[in-house]
């Protein structure tokens, strides 16, 4: 399994473009402005073609764990990782899969505030790609 | 705020009664592939019921498993080729429970008189070509593959890393409580023949010294990868009293879903599961509570997915289960009356085998025939807790 987004895939493409630009980008109902995630082919509310809109990047962590561990051979080179998900400013029951980078394990927590941060991540075999992924706002 | 809902049944109260039950061996890597694992498992059954397989007129199976014994696989395999109800509704998980509501249609309905319920798994044999097995389901799921995977959010023990700290995070539940449940289910392992982890103790202090996967977890909260499988047979209680074992009787069903499912990243309460939608129909289905059940089963992929659900049933107040599992509380031999909860009394998917909830179900009837190798004493009402991440379902048995 290679692990690279696919800039074809129609429901999630936009997102990965947006972060190529350095933009953390979420679909969001037309009319209402409310964000639709996981992205669909229309708002499930209204019906309308979702609006892909630019977000401020801050959040706090929902939860998050350290991987210490090879679990998945493609992920080795990246030892120890931080995935979390990562509640939205702008709708906190919308939570991103991302990771938090350039801090200490022993210093992250739930609730934390966090800002977005773009880097090029490379996942095993699979090719370079920009993610949007998080750091602990300093308080 | 509500962030899933619950299944709606029809009471099958009484009208469903497991008549016969079977086990292949358990095992890690064993050559054998999940079709052979799941016949041993159905013969036995067969005979433990006292029938015979041209009685057997219902065959259920996971319509999610690629290589799950269906009725073709039962003709082949037994050599007959008289009419049979099939239902891809069975199998492990949730539908080790649910799989009595299908049952209960075809047996009202004149459809089937004796069904056999299977589930096995060759996961271990397979492992090394990272074939089949718990995470290519996930992998192959395009939401998952584009937004979660490619930051690292997978397999499944990150899943519940992430859930275990938020759990820690509101309710200050720590790494020796996890410990406690883990160890439990692994002396009960201890004490069981079958059980794959039965010579192999573990302390809370040798659990405490092993080094995390994905914090706070460590490789013993994660089940095991095991060749194994097993069946049980339903029939009405009526025909059941005929045949060779004491029935165990469905008392009660139930099952919820959370809301964005499947997508568990999305899923409002993490620091809960789908149980707390499923639990509350099963037991006003049998017109009983928690506190009535005698020995619990419950679906333990992460010690921390045991604990969750052993607070959404209701055993304990939401957030304590940490301090309720201390003590040996889950132990065999502490029985309701003297303040214990006996859980996962084969040793669970974390120490006896990871058949996805069909052991636990057999192990369960075993309890209330009482015939387990760790017999709760007075065991009357039992409770199978269900799960695959984003559902969970709730089985209430009865001894009959």
């Amino acid at each position: 399994m290679t692990i690279t987004p696919d800039m074809q895939a129609q429901l999630t493409a936009p997102f990965w473009r947006a972060a190529a630009q350095g933009r953390l980008e979420l679909p969001c109902c037309p009319s209402s402005g409310k964000l639709v995630w996981y992205p669909q082919q229309s708002c499930p509310d209204c019906g309308e073609d979702l609006l892909w809109r630019e977000l401020s990047g801050r959040g706090t962590v929902a939860a998050f764990t350290v991987v210490r561990r090879p679990l998945f051979p493609e992920y080795a080179d990246w030892l120890p990782f931080i995935p979390a998900l990562i509640a939205l400013e702008e709708d906190p029951s919308v939570r991103l899969v991302s990771q938090l980078v350039d801090c200490q394990a022993e210093d992250v927590a739930c609730d934390l505030p966090v800002q977005v941060t773009f880097r090029k991540l490379k996942a095993g075999s699979g090719e370079l790609y920009q993610a949007p992924l998080f750091l602990l706002q300093k308080s | 705020m509500s962030w899933g809902k619950s299944t709606h049944f029809n009471s099958i109260r009484g009208a469903v009664a497991i008549a016969g039950i079977g086990e292949s061996e358990y095992s890690g890597p064993s050559g054998r592939d999940s079709k052979t694992i799941a016949a041993q498992a159905i013969e036995r059954a067969i005979s433990d019921a006292g029938l015979s397989p041209s009685d057997i007129d219902g065959v259920m199976y996971s319509g999610m498993m690629p290589e799950a014994f269906t009725g073709e696989d039962f003709h082949q395999h037994f050599g007959t080729s008289h009419q049979l109800w099939e239902s891809t509704e069975g199998g492990g998980m949730v539908w080790a429970a649910t799989a009595a509501y299908q049952a209960a249609e075809a047996l009202r309905r004149g459809e089937a008189k004796y069904i056999v319920n299977s589930f096995a798994v060759d996961w271990a044999t397979r492992r090394p070509q990272m074939a089949g097995g718990p995470g290519a389901w996930h992998a192959s799921e395009l939401i998952k593959a584009q937004l979660e995977i490619p930051f690292g959010w997978f397999p499944q023990p990150i899943y519940f890393a992430t859930f275990a700290s938020r759990h820690m995070h509101e309710y200050g539940t720590t790494a020796a409580q996890l410990g406690e449940l883990v160890t439990t289910f692994r002396a009960h392992a201890n004490r069981h023949p079958d059980a794959i982890m039965r010579d192999k103790e573990l302390s809370l202090d040798d659990y405490l010294a092993r080094p995390t996967l994905a914090d706070p977890l460590r490789i013993e909260d994660c089940c095991l990868i095991s060749d194994g499988g097993g069946a049980f047979i339903m029939t009405t209680v009526e025909r059941a009293r005929d045949l060779a074992q004491k029935p165990v009787i469905v008392e009660g069903i139930g099952h919820g879903i959370i809301d964005n499912a499947p997508y568990i990243s999305q899923q409002q309460d993490l620091s809960s599961t789908p149980q707390g939608f499923a639990a509350p129909g099963a037991f006003n289905m049998a017109g009983v509570q928690a506190s009535d059940i005698d020995v619990l089963g419950v679906y333990d992929c992460f010690s921390i997915t045991a604990l969750m659900q052993i607070e959404d049933m209701g055993f304990c107040a939401k957030g304590e289960g940490g301090a309720f599992v201390e003590g040996g509380r889950l132990r065999y031999d502490r029985p309701r009356a003297s303040g214990g909860l006996p859980t996962n009394t084969h040793g669970g998917l974390l120490s006896h085998a990871y058949v996805l909830g069909i052991a636990h179900v057999i192990e369960l009837v075993k309890q209330l025939r009482g015939k387990a190798i760790n017999q709760v004493d007075a065991a009357e009402l039992a409770a199978y807790a269900g799960f695959t991440a984003d559902e969970s379902s709730t089985l209430i048995l009865s001894r009959g």
